[in-house]
């Protein structure tokens, strides 16, 4: 044991409360340590206000349910685009690329993404504390806890776009195949991640990983959509 | 190479016994700041960086094939079409000048792009996708197929899906990311890394800079680092489901075990290494020790 040169801390160097705020608030701490915590939030302004804040995203979070109905129809549109006529074929010689001819028709799916993605942003800055504390070891107790984009939207349009993969890949039944075998891989992931959460709802490193494996999901989708081509050749 | 594999074999049963076989062969002169941009259905691509300030393209290919390659810009763009029925596979060979950025896109390609010294972006459904050289921004993305890059530098964004990626020798700021495949890291000077991976495992071998970032995440696989006795690190590790060991001495927290998350500090702390599992194992390893 080399005790010289490791050591262990709470995360935070100069605060190491502040990293444990999260486990604090998911009541995961030893009794111990929850007494000495709840001793040290009554002295420390700091940790105060981020508690606050962690348990202000975990509200917010309870609030926006995983199979809320989205607060505005946006299917129609990529509905629209995503349903004209497909047919296998190379690409063009001349004209748009077929990854230009993809990006209307995930116009909104992107959207949806690119809107999570501010939203996390958006949050994470809102939690970032202020003190001079290394970004190094704040990052599990700030990390947002953003909202999970609403369900029905999301797998519509996954729906959509694996059935677009679907039609272009009719001569290669192997990439369909392995395709498949890839998202059911997310979903498990997800699955395991949604498992997890609903033991530590306010867990926002959980939350992040559902919507980092979502987002991964619904990007192998596109890919594969924009890689595989329509119209003639 | 799966997507030269499976090229060969569309072509061989759309096209057998009915179209003759035809040589394409150019050379283009070529100002500094011209890129190639190369999109074609199927086949491989192989790129070789030569010392002239102009590229050539060879292919052979079937007569009822037509391939078209032209100046639009400051591009040169290598397109193939079939004047009738399917597109068949073509292989290109393509010599660039070192200085050329390279864009090779398909959808049943392998591509090879070798000794290049600027940006390279490489994609495909189906194939391999293997760079050796290249500098700036690399973005290498493959659906079904391997992914490698050797001896690079500058911003590398490698992806894929079912299978592994591999880099050898690279300086800069990495992102890999691949659903089903591990992800090998082997030599690598980075002050930035985010690498994950659903399915596959995670092994690094390589330098920590004092102050860079680093983050390796899976879901099931495990994740292996080689960390020499000099870093400067605090160590963020998350382990879900999984479990932690070290083949040297750390001093873990009360109760690290039950709650399988905690970090601890490597010398001065100052770079950030953050370390995540769900079913895994996360394993840290003197390099000596570190699994080949």
């Amino acid at each position: 044991m080399n005790r010289e040169d490791t050591r262990v801390e709470g995360g935070c160097r100069e605060d190491p409360w502040v990293d444990r705020l999260s486990e604090y608030l998911d009541g995961d701490l030893p009794a111990r340590e929850r007494l000495e915590i709840e001793a040290h939030l009554a002295g420390c302004a700091a940790c105060t206000a981020v508690l606050r804040e962690l348990r202000d995203v975990v509200a917010r979070a309870d609030r926006m349910r995983l199979d809320s109905p989205p607060t505005r129809d946006l299917w129609p549109g990529v509905s629209v685009r995503l349903r004209r006529p497909l047919r296998l074929a190379p690409w063009p010689l001349s004209g748009a690329s077929p990854l230009r001819w993809a990006v209307p028709r995930l116009a909104a799916a992107a959207v949806l993404v690119a809107c999570c993605a501010a939203l996390v942003w958006v949050v994470g800055e809102r939690l970032r504390p202020a003190s001079t504390a290394p970004p190094v070891a704040s990052a599990p107790v700030v990390a947002p806890a953003p909202p999970v984009p609403a369900d029905r939207e999301y797998e519509t349009t996954v729906a959509e776009l694996r059935r677009v993969v679907h039609a272009r890949l009719t001569l290669d039944p192997h990439v369909v195949e392995v395709l498949e075998k890839n998202l059911a891989a997310l979903d498990l992931a997800m699955s395991d991640y949604q498992d997890a959460l609903s033991r530590q709802p306010g867990d926002a490193q959980l939350r992040s990983r559902l919507i980092g494996a979502r987002d991964r999901k619904l990007e192998l989708l596109r890919r594969a959509v924009a890689l595989t081509t329509e119209g003639g050749n | 190479m799966p997507g030269r594999r499976f090229a060969l074999a569309l072509t061989f049963l759309l096209c057998a016994g009915v179209a003759e076989a035809a040589e394409f062969d150019r050379i283009i002169s070529v100002p500094r700041g011209t890129r190639l941009d190369v999109r074609l259905f199927a086949g491989e691509v192989v790129v070789r960086a030569w010392d002239r300030d102009s590229i050539r393209v060879r292919a052979t290919h079937f007569t009822s094939d037509e391939i078209d390659l032209r100046t639009l810009g400051q591009a040169i763009t290598v397109r193939a079409r079939a004047r009738r029925g399917a597109p068949h596979g073509i292989d290109f060979d393509i010599d660039v000048p070192a200085w050329m950025a390279v864009d090779v896109a398909g959808t049943y390609l392998d591509i090879a792009i070798d000794g290049t010294t600027a940006n390279v972006a490489a994609e495909t459904v189906r194939g391999d996708i293997h760079v050796k050289g290249g500098a700036g921004v690399l973005r290498l993305k493959s659906i079904d197929g391997e992914v490698v890059l050797e001896s690079a530098r500058g911003r590398a964004e490698l992806s894929s899906t079912n299978d592994g990626i591999r880099v050898t020798g690279f300086t800069g700021e990495l992102i890999a990311d691949t659903v089903n495949g591990s992800v090998k890291l082997r030599a690598i000077q980075a002050t930035s890394v985010e690498v994950g991976t659903f399915g596959g495992d995670i092994s690094w071998e390589g330098a920590f800079s004092d102050d860079g970032r680093y983050r390796f995440a899976t879901h099931t696989g495990g994740v292996d680092v080689s960390l020499d006795s000099r870093v400067n690190a605090t160590v963020n590790v998350r382990a879900f489901e999984g479990v932690f060991r070290a083949a040297f001495p750390v001093k873990l927290p009360d109760e690290a075990s039950r709650h399988r998350r905690f970090s601890f500090v490597l010398g001065s702390g100052s770079a950030r290494l953050d370390l995540e599992t769900f079913g895994g194992t996360i394993s840290l390893r003197r390099p000596q020790l570190a699994a080949r």
